[in-house]
């Protein structure tokens, strides 16, 4: 994946990698891209509506860091979930979360959790939260079901834990809510059915 | 006398209940899907007719293009921004370039823009409606509606979720005596007069996911409801009249145009033809 990056950089242009939240329609992908015009020099936009993926060079000499960019999609109205920067010379910048246990490790368990959400936009944002938590070794929820199936190391973390995070995020669990305000604050497209309080 | 009166009253009841269930007996007309045609490579957005052919806006690749009813393509407009819900009528088509922040008037067979000359600016501009001298334009960013009645423009609502507010507008239309706009990340149609003033909202129970395209005929509201890969069909004061998923994925844009209802798709990149079936 990095070779293919370095491979795609061109010399004097530096490759802008970002995964938004909150692209649902071309309404919101165009205007992603329309905001991102105001970088002038800005070349290459391109924006995968299903995944959130957008991505584009800039010209290295101009130095873009990756705060300005992830405010230039928060001012567009998104969200950015991770953003990766291959700089010209080939060095790596990212706000990605590291890796946090691998499949293989002794006392990883695997569950199953009800997570309400609508879309894969509210996929994305679920498992950004279990990603953030140390000891989660895989994870994958399906938006049909709205089931979370999640590996994690049982001696770093456990189940409450992690539904904490996941309604921290904006996502009911059966055992905790999503505040008001943070419920409020997602996409329309994500604003899911509320689970009902017991 | 009283035995008169009396079997008034039930009569007068019984009218009154059989007109009042009128509307809500679920109609046995419905759409029904007569055939898709396939549009590969277009991704079309916006839907309007001229001259028996069917102009889209293919956001994607900034350019309009013209199918027939086989979905053949006629002819195309290239080198737009983002072209998005477009209208036409006698003087030709009505572009909102997204991109540009821009509204071309194409007079066709000329392909060359007239741009239509605004005091005001716009933040991303999603559709265009023409009606006699009346323009109306759904400004994306600036959460309203700018809307000229022949003599000035007024500027109609805010951002917000209240009545009358609107959270990312993407389509309009205008009517004799209306204004209707898709609220698209409201998921409702609001209606409005032509001073502005709002009249109702439509669709608000029905849990739609980005409200992006409308059309409005002379009985009934057609909404796309792009997320939940479906077509909503109200009648005009609100009550739903059909919900069409057959074929639909991610629905954009319809149109009614001789009898038929054409429904275009953005993800499946094809153009749906339903027919009213009596």
């Amino acid at each position: 994946m990095l070779g293919s990056s370095l491979a795609f950089a061109q010399k004097s242009m530096d490759d802008f990698q970002v995964q938004v939240d909150g692209l649902g329609c071309p309404f919101c992908a165009y205007g992603l891209e329309k905001k991102f015009k105001e970088f002038k020099g800005i070349k290459g936009v391109q924006i995968d509506i299903e995944t959130g993926d957008f991505s584009f060079q800039y010209p290295s000499e101009k130095s873009l860091s990756l705060t300005a960019v992830v405010q230039q999609v928060e001012k567009a109205g998104y969200t950015p979930m991770k953003t990766v920067i291959t700089r010209a010379n080939g060095l790596v910048e990212t706000d990605a979360p590291l890796a946090a246990v691998d499949q293989g490790v002794a006392g990883v368990v695997s569950k199953k959790m009800f997570v309400a959400g609508n879309c894969e936009m509210c996929e994305a944002r679920i498992l950004k939260a279990t990603s953030r938590l140390q000891g989660v070794a895989a994870a994958a929820w399906d938006a049909k079901t709205k089931m979370l199936d999640i590996s994690y190391d049982a001696a770093a973390l456990d189940l409450a834990s992690i539904s904490k995070a996941i309604a921290a995020s904006g996502h009911d669990t059966k055992d905790h809510k999503a505040s008001e305000n943070t419920y409020d604050g997602l996409p329309m497209c994500c604003k899911y059915e509320r689970i009902e309080d017991k | 006398m009283r035995q008169v009166k009396y079997i008034f009253s039930i009569v007068l009841v019984a009218l009154i209940t059989l007109v009042s269930c009128e509307r809500k007996t679920p109609a046995t007309q419905q759409w029904v899907l007569e055939d898709s045609l396939s549009l590969p490579g277009i991704n079309p957005i916006g839907i309007g007719v001229f001259e028996d052919q069917f102009w889209l806006s293919d956001g994607d690749h900034n350019r309009l293009i013209a199918v027939n009813s086989l979905g053949q393509v006629q002819d195309s407009i290239l080198g737009l921004d983002r072209p998005m819900h477009i209208d036409a009528n006698a003087q030709g088509l009505w572009v909102p370039q997204y991109g540009s922040d821009t509204i071309a008037q194409f007079k066709l067979p000329s392909k060359s823009p007239l741009p239509l000359i605004l005091k005001d600016s716009l933040d991303a501009p999603a559709s265009i409606a023409v009606f006699g001298e009346e323009r109306a334009i759904a400004d994306f960013y600036n959460h309203r509606i700018l809307y000229f009645n022949g003599a000035d423009w007024i500027s109609i609502g805010t951002e917000g979720k209240d009545a009358g507010q609107f959270y990312y507008p993407t389509d309009v239309q205008i009517t004799d005596q209306n204004i209707w706009v898709a609220d698209a990340y409201n998921n409702r149609i609001q209606l409005f007069d032509k001073r502005g003033t709002f009249v109702r909202m439509i669709g608000v129970d029905q849990k739609m996911n980005a409200a992006t395209g409308l059309y409005v005929s002379e009985t009934q509201v057609f909404v796309t409801d792009f997320e939940n890969h479906r077509l909503l069909v109200f009648f005009k004061d609100g009550q739903l009249a059909q919900i069409i998923e057959t074929g639909l994925e991610k629905p954009i844009d319809a149109i009614i145009y001789k009898e038929k209802l054409y429904v275009i798709d953005y993800k499946k990149q094809q153009m749906n033809r339903y027919y009213f079936d009596n």
